[in-house]
């Protein structure tokens, strides 16, 4: 490889220059993304109908904080892949602490209820049948439409653009279930509902390199 | 990052910044593009130098920033600086360059113990001899890379015909047939 070569691939990519449309303002990019999950999400409640208690839990502070804790990780991740999928991360590359930092708060939470409800060895009735289907399905379309958004662009980083959007998907998904789903035990919580968005998060770390290939 | 920066001697042309030719060169102009292709290429060549134990590396490394920065440009907004948007795909293209070669080098070491393997693939005669090892080369594309090289660098059609015919832009077909040259060259060194 030479100059002579380099020359050559400048003079050919000057040939083939044409106009472009620019990327448009990631917040932009993410309207779709929020407007479709709502919708989507907003259906799902039709058809397969709320939790009972529903009306009730909204005065439990647990429970609201749980789904606002998980409102903002869905947001912000989604938001922290779409400015990813920008080479210079659109000058905001810090933000995908804000849900790290969320998750660990989360986690501290999980950990902080297990300690205080405790966790059997054996869990009884937990009726995994429904809700790891519906989790998956609460989350599929959000992923694909993320995924869809961040490969408009051009990442230099895959591996965290996909575990982004394996968070955002699977913070929608969590909070459709807290709001589908009657049975809050930490058990069942931690292994019905968040179970299949690690094994998604699995998946989409080994094939990351491919879905957001140049 | 602002260390390297600093460190490079390439700057800018005097007459545009980076930021004002990848605007013009977002917009379709040719002259711009060409000079913002060169002083990147130039740019680029001093800031991935000293970082590579290499310095072969530097020219195809600095081929992919170029494809790089070819494919992604409507990723660049001109209201943020050129030069961070530009380090990144460097960083990313350089990264990526030694992971892969490193990991192919990993990949093709044999212990010369493997009596097995030498006896069936390096004393045996029906693997020896320039055309096979060309042909063994090109098996290593995907399909569609394969028919792409072969038409345009064996039965000699132009990057226009080939991108009609595959149903591909131009600027796919070249960077495809760039990509396996490199991997071609790669194999037969």
């Amino acid at each position: 490889m030479s100059d002579k070569d380099i020359n050559a691939l400048i003079s050919d990519l000057t040939q083939d220059v044409k106009p472009v449309k620019c990327c448009r303002h990631p917040l932009l990019r993410l309207l779709p993304f929020l407007f479709v999950a709502v919708i989507y999400i907003g259906g799902i409640f039709y058809f397969y109908g709320v939790r009972p208690d529903l009306a009730a839990k909204w005065g439990d502070s647990i429970f609201v904080f749980e789904v606002l804790l998980m409102a903002m990780i869905a947001i912000s991740s989604a938001l922290s892949s779409v400015y990813l999928s920008l080479p210079d991360k659109g000058g905001y590359g810090w933000l995908p602490v804000v849900p790290f930092t969320a998750l660990g708060i989360f986690a501290l939470w999980s950990i902080a209820r297990i300690f205080s409800n405790g966790m059997p060895l054996v869990m009884p009735g937990l009726h995994m049948d429904h809700c790891m289907g519906e989790g998956v399905f609460m989350a599929i379309i959000p992923l694909a439409m993320l995924l869809v958004i961040t490969r408009s662009g051009a990442t230099v980083a895959p591996y965290l653009s996909a575990a982004m959007g394996v968070i955002s998907a699977g913070a929608i998904g969590y909070t459709g279930l807290k709001i589908s789903c009657s049975m809050d035990t930490v058990a069942h919580t931690l292994v019905s509902h968040l179970a299949p968005y690690l094994l998604i998060g699995a998946l989409m770390g080994i094939f990351a390199r491919k879905l957001f290939k140049w | 990052m602002a260390k390297k920066l600093s460190d490079t001697n390439v700057q800018p042309s005097a007459t545009k910044t980076w930021d004002a030719l990848a605007v013009a060169s977002q917009k379709g102009d040719k002259r711009s593009y060409a000079q913002l292709l060169q002083e990147i290429a130039s740019y680029t060549k001093n800031y991935i130098y000293r970082s590579l134990a290499n310095p072969e590396w530097v020219e195809d490394i600095t081929q992919d920033v170029l494809l790089s920065v070819h494919k992604s440009l409507n990723t660049y907004s001109g209201d943020r600086p050129f030069k961070p948007w530009l380090c990144a795909i460097i960083n990313f293209r350089r990264t990526d360059y030694l992971r892969k070669h490193y990991s192919r080098r990993e990949h093709q070491q044999v212990s010369t113990d493997n009596a097995d393997f030498l006896t069936q693939h390096v004393t045996n005669p029906a693997h020896m001899g320039e055309y096979k090892d060309i042909e063994t080369a090109l098996d290593s594309l995907s399909a569609k890379q394969r028919k792409v090289f072969e038409m345009l660098k064996i039965q000699g059609y132009s990057a226009k015909e080939v991108a009609n015919e595959l149903g591909m832009s131009v600027s796919a077909v070249k960077v495809s047939v760039h990509r396996s040259t490199s991997k071609l060259k790669d194999i037969l060194q």
